[in-house]
């Protein structure tokens, strides 16, 4: 059942893929600026330029090209970088272990954190405790990522020096590369745990109004029974649509603090091609990143049964 | 006082910041191996003085004096710990939806046995063993495999027993049950009941059963508490209360009871208005994207009947066995697979076009539930006004407000909302609108299930009269027998989408050969006075 399942969603993700590929392919070609000239570096060489239109197969029909183009990426070629030469593929596939590093600690840590104080804050709801979570939300929503970091750094890096400002080093580097990842890590976290602290809250809040929670109270348990095997289960599943979202949206581009932190990720990646239209590397990141995006809502998608028994049986 | 269960002295309920009591003073007690109904409408306080034996109160709630004794202590002294020890254990809870009360991410054996591990630190192995014993005397069939089910795998009737044997598994001594089959059908209900009476006096338990349906109170209860209000009216042994009432409310309960009213007068003319013939729905679950084999359901099968102008036909089944689905057809909101669908003449079955969109508006429709067919966001005059489009605005006005003073509301209240009016008043909205467009054929679909009797009665009295003066035709959908027999002319009996029974009410209800039509009449409670 479940491999038919998986299966049946691939199959589904197949024409998302094309039409994701197809926007990616005419995007390079709709914007301005020429790659010729960029590659040339001297946009009154015409005799160059037309040379290296026809070696680029600028010249030909859009839809051929287009299927070169795509008969390429099938074979995994995605082509090399116009500015440093370096193939696409082992360049995107480099920035992006380090986003997921980074992302896939700040994901797991602020969902621990934030879904069981959502949930105290929800069981206690109109305490004191319950409006300090609430705020603290509010909080984490609205301040934006970049001051964030700012002022992390600015604490922690620059009045205390306790940690690098800016940099990274690969987690087989140990404990030394623990520096560098952990302010960057706090700022996604915090970036995060707002937004699920809030469903946390009203997920918890919503079920426990329920019919089956009063019964399992008038059944005399306690309080922590109640709330962990009764309420957390049904609590999680919207929890867990909000989780993957922001998990597949940061693994897409955690460009702004990858930026500030100048982490070498995958969306620091994209920026830095966009702003030296290096299309080869713009159509292999995008492309790259919806392909993430697809998996993870798979992932989700493949995790709901697990919390929902409903979705377990004969489809 | 020895041998009593729970007594109840005086118990008054408020909000925590407020002096309004919502329960005044109430007292009464449930002895051992007995029966005692708390009776009453809605705001009454019934539920109320339930949760609070049970220390469930909402958060804004309190109580504010009074006594809760059981078994020779007081409840209200107990603090959250001692609480939660009789409670459970001593004291069993069932409530009303039997769809959300069980938790859909648990097992059925986790839910059944949680609470005997907890209380009386029995192994899981011989929890599930007494878990067993305890199914199989609810009658849940294959007891042992069904432990191992989530509750979505069961049926409403089935879920209900599951959360009897839950609670009577630690055989409590006061079993409190809050409406416990409001939501099952007539046959359903009463296996259930049955069943539940009898476990609880196996055990010696005294049950108070609230509920708002007297004919189950006849049946079942041995004393009786009428609650309005949150005051009691009267209380006592339930056979001589209901002979002799005292009170005036509890007389006027009776005598709105839908068994003890008079039938309408029929005013049918005998010109057949709508003609259903070997009518089929299906229902296709569909299959999603990828080739999926789209399963189909037949939820009417070959159904035929007719209506006659100005004539109310009762439509009458359990929950599943079609009739909404007939009527929803009929209406045109669903698709027909087969068979014909004869208004006026015209064949309007699977078709569309200028006809089907006349049809349209000379039926229309009433629905069950007054607080969601009605948009929050619109006022009662636009609601009301929606079919009258062609009007120029001061006529549309002057008829919005004469439809509301007809259906027994003021003009003024044109210029509500929806959540200012109570149930009964939304549904006299509802009825207004339907018949602004002056329609022929009524389709009221349990349009008096959601009210409760006293309101029913007043609703069921507003359609019999606007139906006198303006003669449209009515397919009365419902499932409550005592309400069809009062009002309609002819009964049409479904059941899995088939036609069991066709004729004149009282012939059907009187001496129908049908096996199935006999048992659902004797499944229904009726007042026997």
């Amino acid at each position: 059942m479940t491999g038919r399942l998986i299966f049946r969603k691939l199959l589904l993700a197949v024409p998302t893929i094309l039409i994701v590929s197809v926007v990616v392919f005419l995007l390079v070609h709709f914007v301005p600026g020429d790659p010729a000239v960029l590659i040339v570096g001297d946009a009154n060489n015409s005799e160059l330029l037309a040379r290296v239109r026809v070696e680029l197969g600028l010249g030909r029909p859009l839809i051929e090209q287009y299927a070169d183009w795509l008969g390429r990426i099938v074979r995994l070629d995605f082509g090399r970088s116009l500015l440093t030469q370096e193939e696409v593929l082992p360049l995107v596939l480099s920035r992006f272990s380090v986003t997921a590093w980074l992302v896939t600690i700040a994901t797991s840590l602020s969902t621990l954190i934030a879904v069981p104080l959502g949930m105290i804050a929800a069981w206690r709801h109109r305490s004191r405790f319950d409006t300090g979570i609430v705020l603290l939300s509010v909080l984490a929503l609205s301040v934006p990522s970049f001051w964030m970091a700012i002022m992390l750094i600015l604490l922690f890096g620059v009045e205390l020096g306790w940690l690098p400002t800016m940099g990274y080093l690969p987690p087989s580097a140990g404990l030394r590369s623990l520096a560098f990842i952990l302010l960057p890590v706090v700022a996604l976290t915090f970036v995060q745990a707002g937004t699920v602290l809030r469903m946390a809250r009203s997920a918890t809040l919503d079920v426990m109004r329920m019919d089956y929670v009063t019964f399992a109270r008038s059944k005399g348990l306690s309080d922590r029974r109640i709330l962990f095997r009764h309420v957390l289960p049904n609590a999680f599943s919207p929890v867990l649509t909000i989780v993957g979202l922001i998990f597949g949206n940061l693994l897409a581009g955690a460009a702004i603090i990858e930026t500030v932190f100048t982490v070498p990720g995958l969306g620091r990646l994209l920026v830095e091609s966009i702003t030296s239209r290096d299309y080869p590397v713009i159509q292999g990141a995008v492309l790259f990143i919806s392909l993430v995006y697809i998996a993870v809502n798979l992932l989700v998608d493949l995790l709901y049964p697990v919390f929902d028994p409903k979705l377990r049986t004969k489809p | 006082m020895e041998g009593v269960i729970l007594s109840v002295r005086e118990l008054v309920i408020a909000p925590q910041l407020g002096e309004v009591a919502l329960v005044d003073r109430v007292s009464f007690d449930v002895l051992p191996a007995s029966v005692c109904a708390l009776v009453g409408e809605s705001g009454s306080g019934k539920t109320l003085t339930s949760r609070a034996v049970m220390g469930l109160l909402p958060e804004n709630l309190a109580v504010k004096s009074g006594a809760l004794g059981f078994c020779g202590e007081d409840l209200l002294d107990f603090g959250p710990a001692e609480l939660r020890r009789v409670c459970g254990a001593r004291i069993g809870m069932v409530f009303q939806e039997p769809m959300s009360s069980l938790n859909p991410a648990l097992t059925v054996g986790t839910q059944v046995t949680e609470a005997l591990c907890w209380h009386r630190h029995m192994s899981p192995g011989d929890a599930r063993t007494a878990a067993v014993a305890m199914l199989d005397a609810f009658r849940v069939p294959n007891a042992a495999t069904s432990l191992d089910r989530y509750p979505h795998e069961f049926s409403g009737g089935l879920r209900q027993r599951i959360m009897l044997a839950a609670v009577m598994l630690l055989r409590p001594k006061l079993l409190i049950a809050d409406e416990p089959t409001t939501a099952l059908d007539a046959i359903v209900q009463k296996d259930v009941l049955d069943d539940m009476v009898r476990v609880a006096k196996d055990m010696n338990a005294g049950v108070l059963f609230v509920t708002h349906d007297l004919g189950l109170v006849e049946r079942y209860a041995d004393q009786l508490v009428v609650l309005r209000r949150g005051k009691m009216e009267e209380a006592g042994p339930t056979g001589e209360l209901l002979r002799s009432p005292a009170s005036a409310y509890t007389r006027s309960l009776l005598a709105a009871a839908p068994s003890k009213r008079a039938p309408r007068r029929s005013t049918g003319t005998g010109q057949v208005l709508l003609a259903i013939d070997r009518l089929c729905v299906d229902y296709t679950a569909s299959g999603g994207f990828f080739g999926a084999r789209a399963k189909s359901f037949r939820a009417v099968d070959q159904l035929s009947f007719d209506v006659r102008r100005g004539e109310f036909v009762g439509l009458v089944g359990e929950s599943g066995s079609g009739k909404s689905t007939t009527g929803r057809a009929i209406a045109g909101l669903v698709d027909v697979a087969g068979g014909q669908i004869i208004f006026d003449g015209t064949n309007v079955a699977g078709t569309e076009g200028p006809a089907r969109h006349q049809a349209r508006n000379r039926i229309q429709y009433v629905f069950q539930d007054p607080y969601s067919s009605l948009n929050p966001r619109q006022t009662i005059g636009a609601i009301v006004s929606a079919g009258l489009a062609e009007l120029p605005r001061a006529a549309r006005r002057a008829k919005v407000e004469q439809l509301l003073v007809d259906v027994g509301l003021e003009a003024a209240f044109a210029d509500r909302l929806p959540h200012q009016l109570s149930g009964g008043q939304r549904q006299r909205v509802c009825i207004a609108r339907a018949l602004a467009v002056d329609p022929d054929l009524l389709i009221a679909d349990e349009a008096v299930a959601a009210l409760d009797v006293t309101v029913q009665a007043q609703v069921l009295d507003l359609l019999a009269a606007l139906q006198r003066r303006r003669g449209f035709a009515c397919l009365f959908i419902s499932h409550d027998l005592a309400v069809v027999r009062s009002i309609c002319d002819r009964v049409a009996i479904m059941k899995n989408g088939k036609l069991e029974a066709f004729d004149e009410t009282g012939r059907v209800f009187g001496a129908s050969g049908n096996p199935y039509v006999k048992k659902l009449v004797s499944a229904f409670p009726t007042l026997s006075q």
